[in-house]
């Protein structure tokens, strides 16, 4: 590309660096979620989306339950292994880029339950970008989880602490 | 057969009910809490915040003796002691609370003898790591000083459950 790594605009990929900033900038502000709520963490999301914690205030309060148009899955609620793979199956129909929430310690690490039904942590099978401990986390925690995911993309992925 | 038309004195009135409403919550102030800019208080007796090993205000010395009871009444297997002795007490040689689990069920500091082990009105923040959940001895000792302390400990819980010194002889139940 010649206007892209043409000296005027400084060098190599301006244009497309600037572009991305642009298109993340957009994506931080609209990030719609995707409600997988399969327990009682489920519940505190709901109140998150309702009016007294209001997650539209950060851009992300239709909660889509088509996966072909969300990019952020908050997974709340425990996951058990006949679970795993429908859990899987919607993650990979999102459409990229896409992040992950694990909501509440049953996602984080199996919760208390400790049994061969339930696995032990969503990362086991999903690429979980922010966990929430709780049981359940307070609304303000999501929410908290919610401005961590706006700050990685607005970072352009780089992890952060 | 009856006539089910709706009389429209009673769909006028129904607007002008339904009308009222929505003019009553327009006027009426937000319920949005605005969370980052303003925090909603912590009720006293509140538990689901992280958790702190508290030390001796008097001689700095740590309370956990390393007895074990808070690891074995823990319901998902998430704290882990080790205990030494040495002057004339027990120590906890490591203590790990792995939060990853951990349902915030507060039988913990229930059952501990020393008040060594609390929860605090600290909010659990969201990791991006998921060693980040692991408290270690060190970020437990650190969790004092951050946080304030919640109500309840663990004697104190025990005194409610224990029943007034004197009732079983005015009840008659010792000696029958």
């Amino acid at each position: 590309m010649g206007l892209n790594t043409s000296p005027i605009f400084g060098g190599d990929g301006f244009i497309t660096t600037k572009l991305s900033a642009i298109a993340n900038w957009a994506r931080k502000n609209s990030l719609w979620p995707m409600p997988f709520g399969t327990a009682c963490c489920a519940i505190e999301m709901m109140g998150v989306f309702a009016s007294r914690f209001d997650l539209s205030r950060f851009g992300a309060e239709v909660a889509r339950f088509s996966p072909r148009q969300a990019d952020l899955m908050i997974v709340s609620g425990t996951i058990t292994y006949k679970m795993a793979s429908v859990c899987r199956r919607i993650y990979d129909q999102m459409p990229e880029p896409k992040w992950v929430i694990a909501m509440g310690s049953c996602t984080c690490g199996g919760g208390p339950f400790d049994s061969y039904a339930v696995v032990q942590g969503i990362d086991e099978f999903l690429p979980v970008d922010v966990y929430v401990g709780g049981c359940p986390p307070r609304p303000e925690a999501l929410i908290d989880a919610v401005m961590k995911i706006q700050k990685k993309i607005e970072m352009q992925g780089a992890p952060v602490l | 057969m009856r006539n089910n038309r709706i009389s429209s004195v009673t769909l006028l009135k129904a607007t002008i009910l339904s009308l009222w409403l929505t003019m009553k919550n327009l006027f009426r102030r937000p319920v949005t809490v605005q969370y980052p800019a303003t925090r909603r208080p912590i009720p006293e007796r509140w538990r689901g915040g992280t958790f702190a090993l508290t030390t001796d205000k008097e001689t700095g010395e740590e309370n956990c003796i390393g007895c074990k009871l808070c690891e074995r009444i823990c319901p998902s297997n998430v704290i882990t002691v080790e205990m030494e002795k040495h002057s004339g007490r027990g120590w906890a040689k490591s203590f790990i609370l792995d939060l990853q689990a951990c349902i915030q069920c507060e039988l913990c500091v229930q059952v501990c003898p020393t008040d060594a082990i609390v929860m605090v009105y600290g909010m659990e923040t969201p990791v991006t790591r998921r060693e980040d959940l692991i408290l270690n001895k060190e970020k437990l000792m650190a969790n004092e000083k951050l946080y304030p302390a919640a109500w309840a400990r663990g004697l104190k819980l025990q005194q409610l459950h224990e029943p007034e010194r004197g009732t079983e002889e005015k009840r008659g139940v010792v000696g029958k």
